[in-house]
């Protein structure tokens, strides 16, 4: 047992870890907000001076 | 005019199983070449170990300058040998070659085509109305 | 399943991707991805034809991807929108290519992404060798890697490609570092080109062999239009990033491989996983071989980085457009990313790794790559013909039409040849999985998709049509 093989041990708790911290931070998404509300973003919605019918200026 | 296209609610179901489908064809898709490759590995190996015995650095065309970035670099002549005398055959199969241009530009042609003719209804169903 | 409670859409504007990014995060995504294929990978070019037929390809593709560069930043700097290519392909060509070029785009990152881990990986186990310990089992740090970053992407896109900005260019400068260290001011003190460089071990023919894994020296630098929905103002930060970036490669990976030629006999270099380290190993100093060693994990976490950044962003485009199952369209409400589309490509990535097919992992990205610049010849033809200068406003307009577009289409056609000298059968078994997939979507996926929805720029109607 040496010190990589903690190492390694610890690279999997964290992986662990981290993957289950996004599933149920997804899962309390899902609980939380409507599907539409979360599935309403639009292509080109945003403001038409990025998308060149208008000279930019500073973006959004 | 043509009507407005109302497709259908695809269900979680039907959504679970064309994820998969992806990911079945792309796992296909990887994997396939290691049936051909299996064969052409085996005979390499042989031809390798034949070649491996009784290297010097001048009998693999090494001169000094390498000869010594060898040595730095933790090597012996058999060891480097394994190394130099690994060539490649570039040998062209005119009929895979043949074969092989005919499916990308076939393919492509068909992406243009039928993409054309779903492009033109998307602009019809897009100008027309407005 | 109770809505009642639940946050809905009404009184509330749309969700939308966040607009935090400025040009250098632009560049810090475009040369992030590639910048680990000088650290390896573009040494496979020494392989297949000799230390010049290497520097031949690296020139070559080099011309190719500033093609590449130039005509994508004047789609995508018009062309506004995650998908980037795809979008692009949505908008001029039609949907059957879209979904092409959304899966090449895919593919491309994911596998990307997984050979980036693997590098990590191995360094590690190389890393534990040389302090003493000799079996290290490099998985949990490929799968760390892969979980830690995709975390990282799932928290939001500011602080990812913040550090993506950093990691690059440190790894940057410590290429620049090296170039210094072989004192290149005088031959034969360090390095030793006379000695060292040989003819074309090949001929010609290997020099077109190599230009298969010349790819390597640039892949990934047309992913900053992937970024073009979150930076402030997509129109000059694209083009900018870009090209800016084109041009760093193009100094670095003369550098790299002015460096490696000059320690390394060709056959080595050919064939090892390590060289830029190997090259430092050479000179004798410890401190190199740290930073190399440093620098090449961080390249490769900054790659591995990008691709994810950009892989799922191109999947959320494909299914908020229900090309894909649309599940894969959300945003999370409070970091303003594709979460879903994040978290699903964390066990594909990984998966990836695992099959310990990393030359058919790599040859199945650089393809998709290669598809993707194939397409783009005829999209900027039609895009030009469709919308002729001046109908549109357009960020940027690349100079010399069309001519880069057909230097762009012979390069491909002659990178495909390399392919198939060295990797006929993958080639083959990629090309049957885009055209069954082609299939597939025409059978089963379109009729999901909503008609013209797909079309979301605000243009006049495209001439001819």
């Amino acid at each position: 047992m040496s010190l990589w093989n903690i190492l390694g041990y610890v690279a999997w708790g964290l992986s662990a870890i981290l993957l289950a911290w996004m599933l149920v931070d997804a899962l309390l998404v899902s609980s939380q907000y409507d599907e539409e509300y979360l599935m309403s973003s639009r292509e080109g919605r945003e403001s038409p001076a990025v998308h060149g019918v208008l000279p930019e200026e500073g973006g959004a | 005019m043509k009507r407005h296209y109302v497709p259908p609610k695809q269900g979680m179901l039907g959504q679970i199983v064309d994820t998969a489908t992806v990911l079945v064809l792309v796992y296909v898709s990887l994997m396939l070449p290691l049936l051909f490759k299996a064969a052409a590995k085996a005979e390499n190996a042989v031809v390798q170990a034949a070649v491996a015995v009784q290297a010097t650095w001048e009998s693999l065309g090494q001169n000094a300058i390498q000869q010594e970035q060898w040595i730095r670099l933790g090597y012996s002549p058999e060891k480097a040998a394994m190394l130099i005398n690994n060539r490649f055959d570039y040998t062209i199969d005119p009929v895979m070659l043949g074969l092989t241009s005919a499916v990308i530009i076939g393919y492509f042609i068909f992406l243009l085509k039928v993409s054309a003719k779903q492009y033109r209804e998307v602009i019809a169903e897009k100008f027309d109305q407005e | 399943m109770t809505a009642r409670s639940k946050i809905t859409t009404t009184g509330k504007k749309p969700i939308a991707l966040l607009k935090v990014l400025n040009p250098f995060h632009v560049w810090g995504l475009g040369v992030g991805i590639v910048l680990v294929g000088e650290f390896m990978g573009w040494n496979f070019t020494v392989d297949k034809g000799g230390a010049y037929a290497s520097l031949i390809a690296c020139w070559v593709i080099g011309l190719l991807y500033t093609c590449v560069a130039m005509i994508d930043s004047e789609v995508s700097s018009t062309v506004v929108a995650a998908g980037g290519q795809y979008t692009q392909a949505k908008h001029i060509v039609g949907p059957l290519m879209a979904f092409n070029v959304g899966l090449y785009l895919v593919m491309a990152y994911t596998m990307l992404c997984a050979a980036d881990a693997l590098v990590v990986g191995d360094l590690l186990r190389s890393g534990a060798k040389v302090m003493g310990f000799a079996h290290l089992d490099p998985r949990p740090f490929v799968v760390l890697v892969v979980v830690f970053l995709s975390w990282l992407n799932y928290r939001g896109v500011f602080v990812t490609l913040t550090l993506n900005l950093v990691m690059t260019l440190l790894a940057f400068v410590s290429l620049l570092v090296l170039f210094v260290a072989v004192e290149p001011w005088q031959q034969g003190v360090v390095l030793q080109h006379q000695g060292l460089l040989t003819d074309l071990p090949y001929g010609w023919i290997g020099v077109i062999a190599s230009l298969q894994f010349g790819i390597w020296y640039y892949l990934g630098i047309e992913g900053t239009c992937q970024a073009a929905e979150e930076v402030r103002s997509a129109g000059r930060a694209i083009p900018l990033g870009t090209m800016g970036g084109i041009m760093t490669l193009l100094v670095a990976a003369t550098i790299t491989w002015f460096v490696a030629t000059g320690l390394l006999p060709w056959q080595y270099l050919g064939q090892t996983y390590t060289p830029m380290y190997d090259a430092a190993t050479l000179l004798g100093s410890a401190k190199l071989q740290l930073l190399m060693f440093v620098a090449t994990a961080f390249a490769a976490i900054a790659s591995a980085n990008g691709c994810i950044n950009d892989a799922s962003r191109a999947w959320f485009s494909m299914g908020r457009d229900r090309y894909l199952p649309e599940f894969f369209g959300a945003i999370h409400p409070k970091y303003r990313t594709p979460y879903r589309s994040i978290l699903f490509l964390v066990p594909i990535a990984v998966s990836f790794a695992f099959t310990g097919l990393l030359d058919q992992v790599i040859t199945f990205s650089i393809l998709s790559g290669l598809l993707s610049y194939t397409f783009m010849t005829f999209n900027i033809i039609k895009f030009r013909r469709m919308w002729p200068l001046g109908s549109i406003h357009r960020g940027y307009e690349h100079p010399f039409h069309p001519l880069p577009a057909l230097t762009l289409l012979a390069l491909c056609c002659l990178t495909y040849f390399a392919t198939f000298l060295g990797y006929g059968a993958t080639l083959l078994s990629v090309m049957s999985f885009y055209i069954l997939a082609s299939l597939w979507f025409v059978l089963r996926r379109y009729p999901y998709v909503r008609r013209a929805e797909q079309f979301s720029m605000p243009w006049p109607r495209p001439r001819g049509y």
